[in-house]
Formats: C-alpha cells, structure tokens, sequence
C-alpha cells in the first residue's frame, strides 16, 4: 500500500482539508475584511496585480532618487530573469545553470538590433526576446533528454562555454569591448533613470503576467505534471518532450527580454558580464526568494541587487581592502544559499505565505496551525489556488 | 608530427587529473546521489593550506600530506554537516547547497589569502626530457603525477573490491536500507565516501597547482573538465570517468592547440553535448528501466 | 531462549493507522505467524519492529533489551536478522560478497558462517561467484535467508518469502524454516499470504485486519476456525 496514493494525505505527512472551526476572534460587522481575495479568475487576478503593483512602483519611483530609480530599473530586468527560470526550474523541474547564456543572447539580439538599425527599442527588445526564445529551443531540445545531474553539467558548460562566442567572433559582437549602446530617450523633462525604470517595469509587468498566465493554463499544468511524474504525464497524453523544449523557451524568452533591458540600462553589451557567476546568481536570487514563485523573483532580484552594496558598505566599516567587499558579499550570498535551504527552503515568499496562513487561521479562529511542509521545487497547490 | 606528439602527451596529463577529479564526483555520486559543484572549490582549498605551509618552511611532501588529510577531514564534515540534510528531498536542494559552498569557500580564499595568483612547487622538474633528439613536452614532474594518480586508483580499486570496509561501502551506495538491515552503519559509510573523495580531489589540486598557479578559481576549470569526464562515463561508473577524463584530455589539448584556447571550453561543451545526444545517461551506465 | 515482545505498537501516516496498538509475543524458539489480507499492516509491523519505520508510540522487546527507538543497524546487532520484502538481495555484488556482507558486523570465523550457509544451501555455494542479479527468484530467496543466518541471528523476521515463488519450492523453503527454528532454537516471525504454508509450520499465529490484532492464538486453533480463516485468510 503506498501511502502517497491514499486521497487526502500529502506524502510528506501534512493532512489536508479544513481545520476543526472554533468561534471566530473578529467581530461579525469586521469580518468581510477578511473575505477580501483578488479575482479568482486568473487572468482578472493577474491584471489587478500588475496594475496594483505598477501603480505603487510609479509612485515609489516617482520619489526616489535618481540612482534608486536606475536600482529599481536592475531590480526589474532581473526579476524577469530569475521568474524565467522559476518556470523551468521550479515549474517544470528542470535544473538550469545556464540563463546567464541565454541572458547574453537577448543582450546581443536586441543590442545589435539597436546598434545597426533604426528600429524601435520595444522591437529591438522583442527581436531579443525572440532569438533567446529560439536558442531555447535549440538547447531545449537535447536538454529534453537529459535528467538530473546531466542536464545541470550541461547547462553549466553552456554558461562557460558561449560566453566564448562573442570573443571568438569579435568583428560581429564587437569582442571584449563589447557593444554600445545609446540611452533611452526620455520624453520631456523626466528624469533618464526615472523613465528608465518605468520603461522596465512596464516590460517587466506585461512579461510576468503573460507568464503568469502561462502557469495557469494548461500548458502550466502540463509544466507541472511532467515534474511531477513524468510517466504519468505521458500516459495523460502529455508530450513531454515538447512541453520541456516548450519551458525551455520561454524561459530563455524571459532571459532575453532581460538581456535586452539589462543593455538599455547599462548602456553597453560586453561578455563578461555573462559569466558563469551571473547564472549561479540567479539560481541563487530564485531559491532565496521562493523557487516556483513569481512575486518570490521580486524577493530574489532585491537581494540580488541591494546585497552587494550593503556588502561593501560593511567591508569598507570594517577596514577592509577593496576587493574584499566583493568576496564579502560572495560569502554572504554562499552562506546565506547553504542556510536558507537546510532551514528554510521555501524562501522569503514561501515563507510569507506561511506567515500570512498561519496568522490568517489564528485570527479567523481555525484549529491549531498546521505546517505545510512546504519543498523548495513542489509547492503543494490546491486545485484552482494561484501561485502569485 | 612533433606537435602532435606533444598535444598528446599534455592531453593524457591533463586527462589524469581530469579523470581523478571526475573519479572523485563519481564516489560522491555513487554514495550519496549528489552532484558536489563545489568539489573543485574544496581541493582549492587544500591546497591553499598546503601552500602555507611551505610558504612557513614545510618540506613538500609534509605539506602535501596535510593537504590530502585536510581533504579527508573537509570531505566528510561537509557531509556530515551540510550535505546530509539535503541528501534526501527536492533534488534541486543539493544543487543550491554545493553552488553555495562554491561560492562560499572561493570568497572565503579570497578574504584570507587574497586573490592573486601564487605558485605551489613542482618538487620534480617540469622541464621536458629529452626522447632521442627532440625535447618532450612530458617532464619527471609529468611522470610523478600520472603515477601518483594511478597509485590511487589502484588503492580505490582494491579498497573497494577486496576489503571489507569498500564491500560496506559498495553496499551502502546500492542499497542503503537493506544494507542498514544487515548492520552497516550506512552514515559513516557515506561520510567516508565523501571524506575520500575529498583526499582524492586534494590530489589533484596539488598536482595541477604547479601547472596552473594557485589563486581561489584555479579549480574551476578542472573542475568543469572532470565533470565533463563523469559525466561522459556515466556518474555510476569509475572506469567511465576514467576513459571520459583521457578522451576529454586529449580532446582537449588538440582543440585548444589546434584552434585556439579560447575555443577550448565550447569543445568541452561541444564533447558533452555529442556524448549526451547519444547516450544521455553516459557512456559507462548500465541502462536499468524504471518500474512503474 | 527469550522471545520478541510487542506491545501496544502504533504507526500512523498522517491520519492513517497503518498499525494501531498493536500487542503480541513471539515464543522464543518458534515460528510465529503474522497473517492477514493486503494491507493488514503486516509489512509495517516488521519494519517497526526492526526501526525501519518509526513507532509513534508503543514498544518493541527481545528479552531486556528496549528494540524501540533504536537505529536499525543497532536493533540488528541485538541480534535481530530483517529479511525484507522482495528479498533484497544485492544484485550489483556477487553471492558471496552478499553473504559476507551479512556477517560482517559479527567477528565470527567467516569460514564457519560460510561452511554453515553453504551446507543449508547448497545451491549458493555453486554459485558464490555469480552476481546476484543471475539468480532465480527461490535461489535469491534462498541467498536473502541465507545472508541473514550469517551473522547467527537470535531472531528471523521474514517478510513474504514465498512471493513469487513456485508451490514447490515454497515447500522445501517452508520445511527448512521449520528445521532451522527447531534444531537452532531460532525465533522466526513470519509474515505470510500464504496463511495456509505458515501455519503448517507455525506454533503460534497472529492475525492482523486494517492495522489490528484480530486473534493471537496458537497455530492449530487459528487453522481450525473455518469462519476466521474464511474472514481474514482467504481459505
């Protein structure tokens, strides 16, 4: 008898269903307070966060100062990264130590587009978008036979090894010095970095809500049924390889339009700023903030951009030499990575959700709190529940 | 023709020390079902420490002993404290655990030793010797090094096959409960799995540090290319890493001295992707069909 | 010859009672039977006992010593040999090599556990330098046993031996369990389907429904009860 088959009980031991119900703690003429929920249609429900979410960056933007603009703009393309690959990694299970590559072939599609032709940034951006999604098949598609431990080492020679390619074919890409690329132009009197980070954060929020949306259809359970038992996702009609040649893409898709971005705000494309260390960094960013979880890529892109600042602020307090703030912050970001998982592998948005969970049963008076039990790769989802 | 010769001979060195490393990922992986991206990083440090050492007047081969004990010690207490948690779970936990002690440990010798680049002695010369009328690219510390490596592989081969402790090993690798059920102590066995890979990747980093110049990154290359030798063979097989590291060495040495070196890592990408389209689980691994 | 003792042994997954205080004693120095249909719990009363699957509450004996709560490998060294659903047999190793990983922990002669297994079983001495994986289903059967007597157990917990096997073969398998328990003074647990085998060779038998004892009761009374036997047993 394997207990996992039995209906009603999580394989990790944590039963579902409803909670014994006690008297509530809030008073009746409150409680549709507490009934409030977003659109249960996901589409609606995604619409209203973007927009609720972009109209609160507009006006946080808005006020900032110029440099936390240009902050929030590398928040922005990063976060699209690191929900990339939540998609192929979290979603869909597989493991990827390469959107780095994928990032530098959005960076080159969009930026030689800027550079040589007249098009455009959002078609120049979409031309990034494209190529990436086409190297994404092309990789996805030995990828798909690939499990495990082999598809993380050839993931990992993806990243080394394309960086190599701008070098080898300098006159095209321009080699080490890389390409250079022209600012945005903002209208009127706005700020650069101030329409910089909207123009990102407009891109960003269209991109995860398509994404969003993706995870909620079909193609998003089939994501998540071929990671789950893949066997089983074939025996449903699932094509499983298509579906991962199909995650694949999308996800380099996302790192494209990142690359894209990332050439915008930086102003140039060289190769070294896609090293190995780039991918590592998103994985990173993608565990700390919750794998699988789209709100989670924000968590993880703030750390990711705030964490070497604050690295070498505190290097620099404790009389350290210059290089030395750069090693902090790697060593920070190593031990934090090793820590998060042994103790809490749902990272920040898994955590919050738990916390938000828990305090939401504890004041609406069910039971006694329960842990979900929540893996780093399978959130356990109830039918119809979203994963913001 | 000379040419060749001595892209060959580099590429069987290289190829060693390839297959060590990659021998290395191999035991973990047959131990423990994890892959330990920070293997190279690990061996970096070992040899940082052998490296004080003689800087503070240690003869070599004191030095060198330290460094392969150190290796012991840091394999099994990684096991032991970090990696065990995550040995059963979400298989994307041991992956982010080994990247962080990557990160973790090169930062680390970045803080404490700086990052330039040092030199590590060679003991035996390292010039070329003299064949006939042409000069080698193969020198006594060449030599030194593939016997040294051989000797391990000699020593694994019969620890594992002929004593005891290796049968309780290979037991606790292939099944692990009912080797429990038969009183072997299954966590010790897994621990030492570790600690002895990580002697055997203490090796090869004082071996390959004469050659390469120690700094905190100067295993990553080797680390990638020893992969690539595992994983060419197969993670079950010790002899595949074997064969993928020599055939990953040579291939190697020809694409880098006959097209350039900058084109050396997209050939170990290039390798590993033929040797995946064709047999995804490795050349080495015994194809066994899962039950459903 | 002291006997295993159980008592009130509970396993729950989750909301479910795989094992629900559980209580019976096995005699030392004879074979009791474990029966009941699939999903008794049959299975899950073997690994707790032996620490394979936590109890949650409830305890296990041999004679003095405490077996719950232990690490398997140490409930083993008690003395207490497990033989596993589906045998587990190690097909990557030779016959010898599993039988020599039986008896390791003990510092016994390895010549006389081999001399004693061998003469057991003759057919693992033909084929001590075969991988287990070219063995037939009652010759792995035979090589599970005989794995577990290396290391001179006090008690055999056995798990569904004859799954898989020929009746014929279930029988000589049968007759030598019998044998063993009796001149070795073994205490064997078995657990069976086949309840009609195991109570031909069993003293004492306990019948196990939905993770409860339903009867403990010697072997003779249990086999005469048509209506129990037509309940519980399937015959």
């Amino acid at each position: 008898m394997d207990v996992a088959t039995v209906p009603g009980v999580d394989p990790h031991g944590a039963p579902r269903g409803p909670g014994t119900s006690r008297p509530g703690l809030v008073p009746p003429s409150w409680g549709w307070v507490w009934k409030l929920r977003l659109p249960r249609q996901p589409m609606l429900r995604h619409l209203v966060l973007a927009l609720g979410g972009g109209a609160v960056l507009f006006g946080v933007t808005s006020v900032i100062s110029s440099y936390d603009d240009y902050q929030v703009a590398q928040i922005g393309f990063t976060a699209v990264a690191i929900a990339g690959l939540s998609l192929l990694t979290g979603a869909n299970g597989q493991i990827s130590l390469g959107q780095g590559a994928f990032i530098m072939v959005g960076a080159y599609g969009a930026g030689l587009m800027l550079v040589h032709t007249t098009l455009p940034v959002f078609l120049a951006l979409f031309v990034g978008v494209v190529v990436s999604a086409a190297a994404g098949v092309l990789i996805g598609l030995p990828a798909s036979r690939l499990r495990g431990p082999y598809l993380a080492g050839m993931t990992l020679a993806l990243a080394i090894g394309l960086p190599a390619l701008p070098l080898k074919f300098s006159k095209t890409f321009a080699g080490e010095q890389g390409l250079s690329i022209n600012p945005l132009q903002p209208p009127g009197t706005v700020d650069p970095q101030r329409w910089l980070a909207w123009y990102v954060l407009a891109a960003v929020l269209i991109a995860l809500v398509l994404l969003g949306n993706l995870m909620r259809s079909r193609y998003g359970r089939a994501f998540r049924a071929v990671r789950d038992d893949e066997v089983a996702a074939a025996l449903s009609g699932i094509s499983v390889a298509r579906t991962q040649v199909l995650a694949f893409a999308v996800s380099a898709g996302a790192a494209g339009l990142a690359g894209g971005l990332r050439g915008l705000a930086t102003g140039g494309v060289v190769p070294d700023a896609f090293s190995v260390a780039l991918s590592i960094s998103l994985l990173a960013g993608m565990v700390l903030g919750g794998t699988g979880s789209l709100l989670g890529a924000w968590w993880g892109a703030a750390i990711l951009v705030y964490a070497p600042q604050w690295a070498t602020s505190v290097a620099s307090s404790l009389h350290l030499r210059p290089g030395q703030g750069s090693n902090l912050a790697l060593l920070f970001y190593g031990v934090v990575l090793v820590v998060v998982v042994l103790l809490v592998p749902q990272g920040v948005q898994g955590g919050l959700r738990q916390l938000a969970a828990s305090t939401g049963r504890r004041l609406r008076g069910d039971g006694a709190v329960r842990s979900e039990g929540v893996s780093t790769v399978k959130p356990t989802l109830r039918e119809g529940e979203e994963l913001p | 023709m000379e040419r060749f010769v001595d892209l060959t001979l580099n590429g069987v060195t290289y190829g060693m020390i390839y297959a060590v490393v990659g021998l290395s990922l191999v035991l973990i992986w047959r131990a423990t079902r994890v892959l330990n991206f920070a293997q190279g990083a690990m061996a970096m440090l070992t040899t940082y420490i052998g490296a004080t050492l003689i800087e503070h007047h240690a003869s070599y081969w004191a030095a060198v002993a330290v460094a392969l004990a150190s290796g012991f010690v840091l394999g099994g207490l990684i096991e032991r404290v970090v990696v065990r948690p995550v040995e059963t779970g979400p298989v994307l936990n041991p992956v982010i655990v080994t990247l962080g002690m990557l990160v973790a440990l090169e930062a680390l010798a970045g803080i404490i030793w700086g990052g330039g680049l040092r030199s590590f002695p060679a003991y035996f010369s390292q010039v070329g010797v003299v064949v006939g009328k042409h000069r080698v690219a193969f020198s006594h510390f060449d030599i030194y090094v593939l016997a040294s490596i051989v000797t391990v592989l000699v020593l694994l081969v019969v620890l594992f096959r002929f004593t005891p402790l290796g049968l309780r090993m290979r037991a606790s690798a292939f099944a692990p409960e009912v080797a429990r059920l038969l009183g072997v102590r299954v966590g010790r066995m897994l621990t030492l799995g570790w600690a002895l890979a990580g002697v055997v990747g203490a090796l090869a980093g004082v071996l390959v540090a004469p050659k390469l110049l120690l700094s905190p990154t100067f295993m990553d290359a080797v680390f990638i290319y020893g992969f690539t030798a595992a994983v060419i063979g197969g993670l079950e097989s010790p002899l595949g890493a074997v064969v993928g590291g020599l055939g990953t060495g040579l291939a190697l040495s020809y694409v880098g001295g006959y097209l350039g070196s900058t084109l050396e890592a997209l050939g170990a990408l290039a390798i590993l992707m033929v040797v995946l389209m064709i047999r995804p689980q490795g050349v080495f691994t015994r194809v066994t069909s899962r039950q459903v | 010859m002291t006997g295993i003792e159980v008592n009130d042994l509970s396993v729950h997954y989750g909301p479910i009672v795989a094992l629900g205080g559980v209580s019976f004693v096995a005699e030392g120095g004879a074979t009791t039977a474990v029966l009941g249909a699939n999903g008794a719990g049959k299975t899950t009363l073997l690994r707790a006992m032996t620490g394979l699957v936590p109890a949650d509450s409830g305890s296990v004996r041999f004679g003095d010593t405490e077996l719950t709560h232990r690490r398997v490998e140490d409930v083993v060294r008690c003395g207490v040999a497990h033989v596993p659903e589906g045998r587990g047999v190690i097909e990557e190793l030779t016959v010898e090599e599993n039988l020599r990983l039986g008896g390791l922990w003990r510092r016994r002669s390895e010549r006389d556990s081999f001399a004693e297994v061998f003469e057991l079983f003759p057919v693992l001495r033909s084929r001590r330098n075969q991988h287990a994986a070219t063995l037939s289903g009652g010759e792995r059967q035979t090589l599970a046993i005989g794995r577990a007597l290396m290391a001179k157990p006090k008690v055999l917990l056995l798990d569904e031996p004859s799954l898989g096997l020929a009746p014929i073969v279930t029988r000589q398998l049968m007759a030598r369990l019998a044998s063993l328990s009796r001149d070795e003074g073994l205490t064997v647990v078995l657990v069976e389907q086949n309840a009609r085998t195991a109570l031909s060779i069993a003293s004492r038998a306990v019948v196990l429904n939905l993770g409860r004892v339903v009867v403990a009761d010697s072997a003779e009374v249990i086999a005469a009860d048509a209506q129990l036997r037509h309940h519980y047993l399937g015959f």
